[in-house]
């Protein structure tokens, strides 16, 4: 157990107490930007919300309710499973195994930016959203080329997605988030010269 | 609508941003000096932070997820200037934050000069654990981490420190 004294001495290291001002000057400045926008960009949400006030009673009142608009983006509820590129399956918060990368993408990493980068794939049982809080994310097409994909892309099926980490060097504790009705997941991603290594844990 | 609630109300009571702070800023200062070792780069790392949430407000399940976002954004955080640094230039001897400066005794600053001075993967879930006192579980989560890999790091850390002290079990 650690020594408390050395505790207390590690909780003197402190910031300026004007950092707290500093920082809600800026964050003031943020509010400040948001709200100077032109006339009509303010009664953006304004006109949004009327006319989807609109809409509703449209769809109630005209439309049959078994008909009714469905939203464009509908997340799935179902499970997913997660691999490594030699297909061994990544467990929940579960033990992990160290895996090389696999060849065929390591000349990808070296000739296009040189970056750190992991392969796994996915099947998911419906819409999930999927997020990357760092690093970029690259879906591998049919003829086998890297597409990038946007952050909090949705997706459904099989999919293999590239993971690249910034910074070039290997690096650890680099989180994916997947997300679907069911919940949230973290997959935190280890890179290690010698291969990477994934664990899945439920964010809530 | 203005949103001014983070500014406090005429009642001074407590606001989201002031309350954000009160909780988390000095815990997330005090993670940032140890790894970015600079009173200067430690409190912009702590702005950027903070800007980081109220640029895109998150929404939290409770206080626990809300730490662990705090946590894994300011470490990632303190990764990437880190390693702008390795890029640019190295941090001089005499840039580097001295503990007296906030007046930390020099016996005690011999062991937290030596917890500072681990790996950086062993250093951030021992400062965590044993300075910060985070259970395995919530670093866990805070990192994206299994537990087995927190405590294995944890192992480790006490390894190294063991070589230069005599302190930890």
């Amino acid at each position: 157990m650690t020594d408390k004294r050395i505790v207390d001495e590690y909780k003197k290291i402190k910031p300026e107490p004007e950092l707290k001002n500093r920082i809600m000057c800026e964050v003031l400045a943020l509010e400040t930007a948001k709200i100077q926008k032109p006339f009509w960009l303010r009664m953006k949400p304004v006109m949004s919300g009327a006319l989807a006030c609109l809409a509703l009673v449209l769809c109630l009142t005209v439309i049959p309710f078994n008909n009714a608009v469905e939203p464009s983006e509908q997340l799935g509820y179902g499970a997913f499973t997660v691999a490594y590129a030699d297909g061994t399956e990544i467990m929940p918060s579960g033990p992990y195994a160290m895996v090389k990368m696999a060849d065929d993408y390591y000349e990808y990493q070296q000739t296009e930016n040189g970056e750190a980068c992991a392969e796994l794939s996915f099947n998911f049982e419906g819409k999930t959203r999927v997020n990357a809080e760092y690093g970029s994310l690259y879906k591998k097409t049919a003829d086998g080329k890297y597409e990038p994909i946007t952050s909090n892309a949705i997706l459904e099926g099989d999919v293999t997605l590239l993971w690249e980490l910034p910074g070039g060097e290997f690096d650890e504790a680099c989180v994916m988030t997947l997300i679907n009705r069911s919940g949230e997941w973290n997959l935190g991603l280890e890179l290690f010269p010698e291969g990477y290594k994934a664990n899945l844990v439920k964010a809530e | 609508m203005l949103n001014l609630s983070f500014l406090g109300s005429n009642k001074q009571e407590p606001t989201d941003f002031e309350t954000l702070y009160n909780r988390y800023g000095e815990m997330l200062f005090r993670l940032c000096f140890s790894m970015l070792r600079s009173r200067e780069d430690a409190e912009d790392a702590v702005q950027d932070v903070f800007l980081k949430y109220f640029t895109a407000p998150k929404s939290f399940n409770d206080s626990e997820h809300e730490k662990a976002w705090f946590i894994r954004v300011t470490s990632n955080h303190c990764k990437d200037v880190m390693r702008k640094r390795t890029v640019r230039s190295a941090v001089g001897l005499d840039e580097i934050g001295e503990l007296e400066d906030f007046g930390v005794e020099k016996d005690s600053g011999e062991v937290l000069n030596s917890i500072f001075a681990l790996p950086e993967k062993y250093r951030t879930v021992f400062v965590l654990h044993y300075l910060e006192q985070i259970s395995v579980a919530d670093i866990a989560k805070s990192l994206g981490l299994g537990q087995s890999a927190v405590k294995m790091r944890l192992s480790r850390g006490r390894e190294i420190l063991k070589e230069k002290l005599d302190l930890f079990s």
